[in-house]
Parts: structure tokens; C-alpha cells; sequence
């Protein structure tokens, strides 16, 4: 079994900033820009990624955000879980950016650590305000569900209101290592 | 996205993922192929790899449409995280979900 912290090969050069920058994998060209510190690393895995604000742009970050968590030994229902999250973060970053539509990039990073994962959505948007309990909408209603998504899905959710973009922290304890199979 | 009329059925099928970039024109497209005389809708969603929240209200919404007319839906063969969602919303409730989740 590969741990999680083995590097995968060969390791890019370090990009100023933001460590070890690895190209974000080729099927998603349409994510932005992604960077990441490598497994292996002297500081934890870290993924960033800057995308457009589209639903689109947003969907393609998010399949980045899987192959990382996945690179790192997560289980498929926790990737599965975390992709769902990042969805649905970074839907709402969307779908309630300033009009007309921004051209202010969607932000998603995400860290990897011993015990937890945790993933920060930036947004520019007017901000809401994080309801403490997690409810669902009446049955009928076509909206509404995916804060009590992210709320199921995770251990944490924070909501910080920013000068420089709006952030949405959530956090959750891992799972137990998974094996890595090689891409 | 195809369709097929069986009886007082719309069978839809093909559907590789249900998110917010595709989910309006997917609850149109159904629209515009459910007649007045189905009772039922059946969703084969063994490819469908991911559905997000915005993918289930399109579904919530054909629903309405149907059950307003004492029809139902069913959601066949859901993979894993497509039938996590259902459970968590508690939308398996309403939706009959068909196909036994996998070992």
C-alpha cells in the first residue's frame, strides 16, 4: 500500500508562493488555474484553483478537486462527499455572484492534513447568512437543499465575510488511508 | 438524452451527470416529451455518475408535474452517489428508487 504522502513523479518545480506546483491533470482545461504541493512535501497537500464563474467552470474545478483528494488516499465516498461540497459551494458562488454576471474568479483550496480535510470557497458575492441548523425545504420545492448537503457532508461550516471575497470553510475528519492505484 | 414511449411510460435514459450547467434544459427536455397520457416516468441512471442539488430540483420539478396527475417516477439503477443524495434529502421517499445498491 502507498501511503498518502508518497510524491507522484516526477515532481514539478516549486512555483513562487504557493510551494510545489503540480499542472493541474489534462482533462480539465476549463478549471482555470490550478496549483498544488505535492504529497510528500514538507508542508501538507494543498490545492488551488481560481475558475471562472460559470456552472461550468465550476463543475470542471471540482473533477480537479477529486483526482487531488483521490491522489491522497482518500476513500471513494469521501471524494464522492467532498466533490458534492465543492459542487455545491461553488454553485451558490454562481448562481448569486454580482449582476451582471461577475468576471471574478470562483476560488476553491483545499487542504489535506494527517486527520482532516478542509476546503475554502472564496466568492463575490453579498454574502448570506450561514443558518446554524441544517433544514431542508418543503419536499415540493426545486431549491434549498444544498447548504443541508454541505452540513451532512461535513464536520464544519463557516462563513466568513471578507473585504477581498467572501470565504466558505468546511471541514471534516478523514476517513482511514485508502490505497493509491497509480493514474 | 433519449427517450422512449412505452405504454403509459417515458423511459429516459443516457444521462451521464445531472448538475446545475445542465439541469434546466434536462427538465425541459423531458417536459417537452412527457404526454398527457403518462403516468410514469423511469430515469435509468446506472451511467449517471453524479447528480448535485440543482440536478434534483430539475427532477423535484418533473416530479410535481406528474404526480400533479396522480403519475410517479422512478429512478433506476442509481450508482452510489447519486443514491447517497436521494437518501439525504430524504427524495427517496417520493421517488421509487428500483435496483439494489451494489455489494
Amino acid at each position: 500500500m502507498k501511503s498518502r504522502r508518497d510524491a507522484p513523479s516526477p515532481r514539478p518545480p516549486r512555483r513562487k508562493g504557493r510551494g510545489t506546483a503540480v499542472p493541474k491533470p489534462p482533462a480539465e482545461p476549463a478549471a482555470g488555474t490550478a496549483e498544488a504541493a505535492a504529497p510528500g512535501s514538507e508542508s501538507e497537500p494543498t490545492l488551488g484553483i481560481r475558475c471562472p464563474c460559470t456552472y461550468q467552470d465550476v463543475r470542471a474545478a471540482t473533477r480537479t478537486i477529486r483526482t487531488f483528494l483521490e491522489q491522497q488516499g482518500l476513500g471513494r465516498t469521501e471524494v464522492e462527499g467532498w466533490e458534492l461540497v465543492a459542487v455545491e459551494a461553488g454553485n451558490n458562488a454562481v448562481k448569486h455572484a454580482s449582476r451582471p454576471p461577475s468576471h471574478r474568479p470562483v476560488g476553491f483550496d483545499v487542504q489535506v492534513t494527517r486527520d482532516h480535510v478542509e476546503l475554502r470557497v472564496t466568492d463575490h458575492t453579498a454574502g448570506f447568512d450561514l443558518p446554524p441548523i441544517a433544514t431542508l425545504p418543503d419536499p415540493r420545492s426545486e431549491h434549498g437543499r444544498g447548504l443541508f448537503l454541505m452540513r451532512m457532508l461535513s464536520d464544519e461550516l463557516r462563513y466568513l465575510r471578507r473585504a477581498g471575497g467572501n470565504c466558505l470553510v468546511v471541514r471534516k475528519r478523514r476517513g482511514p488511508v485508502q490505497p493509491v492505484t497509480a493514474a | 438524452m433519449t427517450f422512449h414511449s412505452q405504454a403509459k411510460t417515458l423511459e429516459v435514459s443516457g444521462i451521464t451527470e445531472l448538475n446545475a450547467s445542465n439541469a434546466t434544459a434536462f427538465r425541459d427536455q423531458v417536459r417537452a416529451e412527457l404526454r398527457t397520457d403518462h403516468e410514469q416516468i423511469d430515469f435509468e441512471f446506472s451511467k449517471t455518475a453524479f447528480l448535485d442539488s440543482s440536478g434534483l430540483g430539475a427532477l423535484i420539478g418533473l416530479y410535481q408535474s406528474i404526480a400533479s396527475r396522480g403519475g410517479r417516477i422512478r429512478i433506476l439503477n442509481p450508482q452510489p452517489q447519486v443514491r447517497q443524495i436521494l437518501e439525504l434529502t430524504r427524495m427517496h421517499r417520493r421517488f421509487e428508487i428500483v435496483g439494489l445498491p451494489p455489494a
